[in-house]
């Protein structure tokens, strides 16, 4: 139970010409289940041990409830960790690695057997207690690990890659394991990742950070359906959001293969951000791309000739990479209407769910 | 015959011939050590258990004897004291070296300035000749104008100890030239394996609330188990053949000789000295059996403390 604050943080490792992480500033609510995401060496790691005390915090200010907490160690921080690669101590058997943080903090015997025993339970250990974990699965010391956080009961639980090194299957099964427990302990908790799925799954709020720069915070409703710039927009989703250079004149969006009509509402921010004339960024998620007849019929003004190069089914919905006057876009459409690899197909585009973005700055058109 | 059963047995034949082929370029290539082997450690060591049955005269011929030799051993003050001498001699300077060794390894796997610089003076023992050593370190011993008596007497003792020759003394200055010589290569070794410990283990002890002290006990140590095991055992195997320090360090004559007298020295006293060659066979044969006793309760030891992942 606590509220994390990140106030202008900074990181910038000896030697280095740069930071590493920038300006960082967030305020974790008591209970929250925040996620860092974002490409390798954006900083999200770098972050989330700079709150777990073992990275050293250049600039900036760390609150755990209302202390500021830059130089407390990190035992006494009261936070728990998951690593990547678990680092359970090989030397010890389950019981004991996960009972080494509470022997180490005096906690009576009984007590320490209670927790463990009943964090084992939770977590389906209980007959592997006595094992090392070189005799574990995968999946089996990914879950003594959070045994381990879980029973020191922390203020604030985090977790750096903790799915990463598991197989697909197991990936996604521990993913909603993960999600059972904050719910379980209701406790906040920091998880870093780079798999924009867990993200979007997992998260209470998505924090996406680029270049050790925050690019935005919010719900994944939020960041999924109006993302502050191009860059969030192309990595959240998957397939990622169609994004194609096009020039705006009189309400019509053309280039690269693309003649449309924009909607009411972005003509409207369009024109009054003085954008007429000029190169903007368009994009448009590929579930927004549509063949349904009735959709065809509904804006005729939006309907684009295309050309199917590849059609991948993925079971109840095909993705269809179409050739655009050459210019790739990518639809999701339903996978019942069955769509032949070279065929023509005429796509109707939904411009009420279009985003436009500053050619320069990429930053959102609103 | 049918094709088919011709194809298949000039298939065996054809097999057979390249796993003939396989099998002499094998030992070909094994060839070398193994003759090595045989030439310069099997044979002698057959030769030597020969002779510690034998009586050996100075031109060569022997005579079966049995275990005279060993009984003459076992009779002999001159055998127990070496024994002695020998077990005292490991069993203080193993445990020190490694002790020290860890200790240096550990401080030298810390991010300091200039760490490399350390670790080659450590090293540097290792690659000076023993006798070398053994000959600096005489001339610090030495009682009259030695570095360490000067030392003793500029800090306020006496500093009028007979290093070389006081009866009570010399195992201790043996056992300190010893500890010297090791520590830098038991620390090399002991490093390695400090290296191999993921940082990750430290984080989580970090985390977990151990301090520096804890994480040395509960992670570094038992972690380093395999490397420790390899060490106590060598070092053990090299403290029970000391030899080169007591041959330089102590002339024939010394009257405190035989305070410091190893199985080893004695070894080379009866053999090439005295021209007792079968007598000496018997010392250095109750060397290997003892060695070989100690290694094998190491070996069985091991399964308590040893952790490999």
């Amino acid at each position: 139970m606590a509220e994390i604050k990140l106030e202008n943080i900074h990181k910038r490792y000896d030697n280095a010409e740069d930071d590493a992480v920038t300006d960082f500033n967030l305020e974790v609510e008591d209970n929250e289940f925040i996620v860092f995401v974002g490409p390798s060496g954006c900083g999200k790691s770098t972050t989330l041990r700079m709150i777990a005390g073992l990275e050293e915090i250049t600039e900036g200010d760390l609150y755990i409830d209302d202390d500021v907490v830059n130089d407390v160690a990190p035992k006494d921080r009261d936070i728990a960790m998951v690593f990547q690669n678990y680092a359970l101590y090989p030397h010890m058997t389950v019981f004991d690695n996960m009972a080494f943080g509470l022997k180490l903090r005096k906690m009576p015997k009984n007590e320490i057997k209670e927790r463990v025993d009943h964090a084992a339970e939770m977590l389906g250990l209980t007959d592997l207690l006595d094992r090392k974990p070189a005799a574990l699965s995968g999946g089996q010391r990914q879950r003594v690990a959070l045994g381990r956080a879980v029973v020191r009961s922390p203020k604030v639980f985090l977790m750096d890659e903790p799915l990463s090194n598991l197989d697909a299957k197991l990936r996604v099964h521990m993913r909603t394991e993960i999600a059972k427990l904050h719910e379980k302990l209701e406790t906040t908790m920091i998880y870093v990742t780079h798999d924009q799925t867990e993200a979007m799954t997992l998260a209470d709020r998505i924090v996406i950070m680029e270049a050790g720069v925050i690019q935005q915070v919010g719900s994944p409703f939020e960041v999924y359906n109006s993302p502050n710039n191009a860059f969030v927009a192309s990595f959240i989703g998957s397939p990622a959001m169609n994004l194609n250079e096009v020039t705006y004149r009189d309400g019509r969006i053309t280039g690269n293969g693309i003649d449309l009509v924009v909607s009411a509402p972005s003509k409207k921010a369009l024109d009054n951000q003085g954008y007429e004339g000029k190169t903007i960024i368009f994009g448009i998620r590929p579930e927004d791309i549509h063949t349904e007849q009735i959709a065809l019929d509904a804006s005729p003004e939006t309907v684009v000739e295309s050309t199917i190069t590849v059609a991948e089914l993925t079971g109840a919905e095909s993705i269809l990479y179409l050739d655009v006057d050459g210019t790739e876009i990518i639809a999701v459409v339903d996978a019942r209407d069955y769509h032949e690899t070279g065929s023509k197909l005429e796509v109707a585009f939904n411009m009420n769910k279009a985003h436009f973005f500053d050619k320069e700055t990429e930053h959102v058109i609103r | 015959m049918s094709i088919q059963s011709r194809a298949k047995s000039k298939n065996i034949s054809h097999g057979n011939r390249e796993k003939r082929s396989m099998m002499f370029w094998g030992w070909m290539l094994i060839a070398p050590t193994l003759i090595g082997l045989l030439i310069l450690n099997i044979i002698p060591v057959i030769q030597t258990l020969i002779m510690s049955f034998q009586n050996v005269s100075t031109f060569g011929e022997s005579t079966w004897v049995f275990f005279d030799n060993y009984k003459r051993l076992f009779e002999d003050p001159k055998f127990w004291l070496s024994l002695k001498n020998t077990l005292l001699y490991g069993i203080i300077q193993v445990p020190i070296t490694v002790a020290l060794s860890t200790l240096a390894a550990v401080l030298l796997n810390q991010k300091i300035k200039g760490v490399e610089v350390y670790r080659v003076i450590y090293f540097l023992p290792m690659i000076a000749a023993p006798a070398a050593v053994a000959m600096v370190w005489r001339w610090m011993y030495s009682s009259d104008y030695g570095l360490i008596n000067s030392f003793l007497k500029f800090l306020g003792f006496s500093g009028n100890i007979e290093w070389l020759y006081n009866p009570q003394v010399v195992i201790w200055s043996l056992i300190i030239v010893g500890i010297w010589s090791n520590v830098g290569y038991n620390m090399i070794l002991l490093l390695s394996g400090l290296q191999e410990i993921p940082k990750s283990y430290y984080e989580a002890a970090d985390l977990d609330g151990a301090g520096t002290v804890q994480q040395f006990f509960k992670i570094t140590l038992p972690l380093l188990t395999p490397q420790l095991f390899f060490v106590l055992v060598t070092s053990i195997i090299s403290a029970f053949q000391v030899f080169d320090l007591i041959f330089v360090m102590f002339e024939a004559t010394n009257p405190a000789l035989s305070k410091v007298q190893s199985l080893v020295y004695q070894f080379y006293n009866e053999t090439f000295i005295l021209d007792d060659k079968g007598y000496g066979a018997a010392i250095v044969i109750i060397l290997v059996v003892l060695i070989m006793i100690v290694t094998v309760i190491q070996l069985i030891g091991q399964k308590k403390w040893v952790n490999y992942d």
